[in-house]
């Protein structure tokens, strides 16, 4: 039997499919149980907060000890014509951008931590589901 | 035999709770095709099947952003390309030596698996469509593993549908020649 070569090609290749290789499916099945990826509200990513925390209440502490002297003087009246020092821009700016740049480095150094874990867990159960 | 869920069956089982008997229709009513897709774009069994994981794993956690614009099948097979291609990217040594590939392939001792009348053709049909190139490659599995219109595969590729019509042209044309033989083991 003579067959169109063109026309059978559909046969040709269902007759060519593989099957799903069982040990595969039962990996596909395992899906559900893999870790779940690293979401935006992820309680790690608290990480930076931490790190930050320390610079930031050293910035608050000692501006709050200037502030309570400068009222404390001014109350009991020990000090005449005393104003309230000003911290200098230059100071400000520095420490913004000091305070910025670790932000971002440990922001990063996070992402970058969380998306090897989140790796490490996916390739793990994968071991785990026969992959 | 009970009959396959259909495709809103299983959206409606996931948007119920129950995710996992979704992904497991989902698996025995598309698992075959997305392997099989994954399995002649990547030509490697071991690549494939992490591929089918990789995309299956998309699925189940896309599938609740998936809006209906298109079938199921064509988003789902959309996100296998995309897998694929990223396989292709991060392994670029994978498209280039195709010829080199089916030459080897070609001189190869049959196994028995290949002695064996479906392994024989699998394994035939699996090397003509490795001859062609990655585009065309998908294109022919899509038409005709998983009998998806042309305007279907425009839309999984991201091509315009000229492209599609030339990429299946150009690989009918070849794989009617180098399947000549495989005839006989159809009949």
């Amino acid at each position: 039997m003579t067959q169109n070569y063109r026309g059978d090609l559909g046969g040709i290749f269902k007759a060519a499919q593989a099957e799903l290789p069982p040990r595969l499916k039962a990996r596909l099945l395992a899906i559900p149980h893999l870790p779940a990826p690293v979401t935006f509200w992820d309680l790690r990513w608290g990480l930076p907060a931490i790190v930050l925390t320390p610079p930031a209440a050293w910035l608050l502490v000692t501006r709050a000890a200037v502030v309570t002297d400068y009222l404390a003087l001014k109350m009991t009246g020990l000090a005449v014509n005393l104003t309230l020092p000003v911290m200098p821009a230059l100071t400000l700016v520095s420490v913004g951008a000091g305070l910025a740049a670790l932000m971002l480095a440990v922001g990063l150094a996070t992402w970058m931590y969380l998306r090897a874990q989140d790796r490490n867990d996916q390739l793990f159960a994968r071991r785990l589901a026969g992959g | 035999m009970m009959e396959p869920p259909s495709d809103a069956d299983i959206l409606s089982q996931y948007r119920a709770g129950d995710r996992a008997g979704a992904l497991k229709a989902l698996v025995e009513t598309h698992g075959k095709a997305v392997y099989n897709i994954a399995l002649f774009t990547l030509n490697d069994e071991v690549l494939a099947e992490d591929a089918t994981q990789d995309a299956f794993i998309r699925i189940y956690r896309g599938l609740e952003k998936y809006q209906g614009r298109s079938s199921l099948s064509t988003w789902m097979y959309r996100i296998v390309k995309n897998v694929c291609y990223d396989q292709f990217k991060r392994r670029r040594t994978l498209p280039l030596d195709l010829e080199d590939q089916a030459a080897l392939m070609d001189t190869h001792n049959p196994t028995p698996e290949e002695q064996s009348l479906a392994g024989f053709r699998h394994s035939r049909v699996r090397r003509a469509v490795n001859r062609l190139p990655q585009g065309q490659r998908l294109a022919v599995t899509l038409h005709y593993f998983q009998d998806q219109s042309y305007e279907e595969i425009a839309a999984i590729m991201g091509q315009p549908l000229n492209t599609i019509k030339s990429y299946l042209h150009r690989a009918k044309a070849a794989l009617a020649s180098s399947l000549k033989d495989v005839e006989g083991s159809l009949t």
